[in-house]
């Protein structure tokens, strides 16, 4: 039973789902299942912060037979204190601007995260210098393909048309290659979801046995 | 020094000098507004700003969706900035979601819309409004295409649906004009996907640079309407708007760091190649 229920709702879910497409009178249905979707999406976020909440303080708190703090225990808690104050920040003075919780959000979370992404820039400059080589013919054309568009991107190199080059390669070869990919994807998760629906694909339930 | 010695100093080159280039080309444009820079409007920038620009004021709003984080911010905030600008100062309406799974666009979308608004005078829940943040990105867009009041029952400062005035005709996406999704992500792909071929919802995209590979064959077959590429999308359509902003002056940075890369790569292949005739 621990299988056959939870296979029985995905089957008749599923195929509820791909048939109301083509048939109206479903919507109303259709509507309570998209609220059901979203209330379970909005539970998951619970789960997830119980989940953080449990293994930091897991590791801020003395244990084991030692009775010591996880070595990190310091960014647990900093972790801990941040989402406490995020929190209490929003429920209590709001969120509009000028709020504690939106400047917050604008001097610490905004540019730490924008700096995070930001070493991207640094990273590939090194590998563009340390890996980038004219090994083979493959990688010769990538090489040159990848400094017509980064040229082509910048609006330069006009009196050679590279701006032109760059938006050929972009709309040819590119496009070709994106295409073939999306399809093949489509194609693959239309085959996996047929196959959760029915009943073949039953990873999703675990390993447990009945 | 003899050649081969510089090669191999080359080959040998602390990371830290790299860094320290990438440092330098970065932020030295910001001060001195050099080198100059070119920008020609693209077709897909072109197609996004003509959608835009052909809305009524004072009727149907535009739809403008945050869906990237701060991450993305340096790329995608001018591109926001700019169609606000846009928007604002022609009278078009516009309403603002998050579809951003963390939540951090709706934070973003706070600071912006608000602060751009205050500038035209333009007035919250009736000029526009900031409905706030669903985390279910696919779900959301559904819900909205057969009722916008019960995907967003209040708005993100707690204001409940039928107390916007902005709102008080729209039930759906057959009120709705176009939407404009600012993604990081595969967000964008989806409004096409979902709201596009299921509602008949108008899509415009603005998505990172790294991304606009894979949004462009939509655009290509018609699925979006218009797409922003990068800062640099950013860049035109603020030359198409003539206000220039943080996008054209991000791509006198842009511009140098390109040029860098592109001397990297070839001084790192001159090395190569004669290390390998040198035989080592």
């Amino acid at each position: 039973m621990k299988r056959q229920v939870p296979l029985l709702i995905c089957g008749i879910a599923g195929a509820f789902m791909a048939v109301q497409y083509f048939i109206p009178a479903c919507l109303p249905i259709y509507d309570r299942i998209n609220d059901y979707m979203q209330i379970v999406r909005a539970f998951a976020i619970i789960l997830g912060l119980a989940s953080v909440i449990q293994r930091h303080y897991g590791r801020v708190r003395r244990s084991g037979p030692e009775n010591k703090r996880h070595p990190d225990w310091v960014y647990s808690l900093a972790a801990l204190v941040g989402l406490g104050v995020m929190l209490l920040a929003g429920a209590i003075g709001g969120r509009e601007q000028g709020t504690l919780f939106q400047n917050l959000f604008n001097a610490i979370l905004l540019p730490v995260q924008a700096t995070m992404f930001s070493l991207l820039a640094f990273y590939l400059a090194s590998a563009a210098f340390r890996a980038f080589r004219t090994r083979s013919l493959d990688a010769t054309i990538l090489l040159v393909a990848a400094v017509i568009v980064m040229i082509g991107r910048l609006d330069d190199g006009g009196a050679v048309k590279l701006p032109e080059i760059a938006r050929m390669i972009l709309n040819g070869p590119n496009l070709v290659a994106k295409r073939a990919i999306i399809l093949g994807v489509g194609l693959g998760m239309a085959s996996t979801a047929l196959k959760v629906v029915m009943g073949i694909e039953r990873s999703y339930l675990g390993s447990g046995k009945e | 020094m003899r050649l081969s010695q510089l090669m191999d100093w080359m080959l040998a080159l602390d990371r830290r000098v790299i860094y320290t280039l990438v440092f330098v080309g970065v932020t030295f444009p910001f001060y001195v507004n050099w080198p100059p820079i070119r920008i020609d409007v693209s077709p897909e920038v072109e197609a996004t700003y003509q959608v835009i620009d052909q809305l009524e004021p004072d009727s149907s709003p535009l739809l403008l969706s945050f869906d990237y984080d701060p991450a993305a911010a340096a790329e995608l905030t001018p591109m926001a900035e700019a169609v606000l600008h846009h928007c604002f100062s022609k009278g078009i309406r516009v309403l603002v979601i998050s579809l951003q799974y963390t939540g951090l666009g709706a934070g973003l979308a706070n600071e912006i819309v608000p602060r751009i608004a205050q500038q035209y005078g333009r007035v919250q829940n009736e000029d526009w409004a900031f409905l706030g943040f669903q985390p279910n990105a696919v779900v959301a867009m559904l819900q909205m295409g057969e009722s916008m009041r019960n995907t967003f029952p209040v708005d993100y400062y707690g204001t409940p649906y039928d107390e916007i005035p902005l709102l008080e005709s729209i039930q759906n996406y057959a009120q709705i004009p176009v939407v404009l999704s600012l993604a990081s992500t595969a967000v964008g792909e989806y409004w096409a996907v979902y709201a596009g071929s299921r509602y008949g919802l108008r899509v415009l995209t603005g998505v990172t640079a790294v991304y606009v590979a894979d949004i462009q064959p939509f655009y290509q077959t018609g699925q979006i309407s218009g797409v922003l590429g990068g800062l640099k999308g950013a860049a035109e359509y603020e030359k198409r708007i003539e206000r220039p902003a943080d996008g054209t002056n991000g791509m006198r940075s842009q511009k140098v760091i390109h040029y860098l890369i592109i001397l990297f790569i070839v001084l790192g292949n001159i090395a190569f190649w004669s290390a390998k005739r040198r035989g080592e």
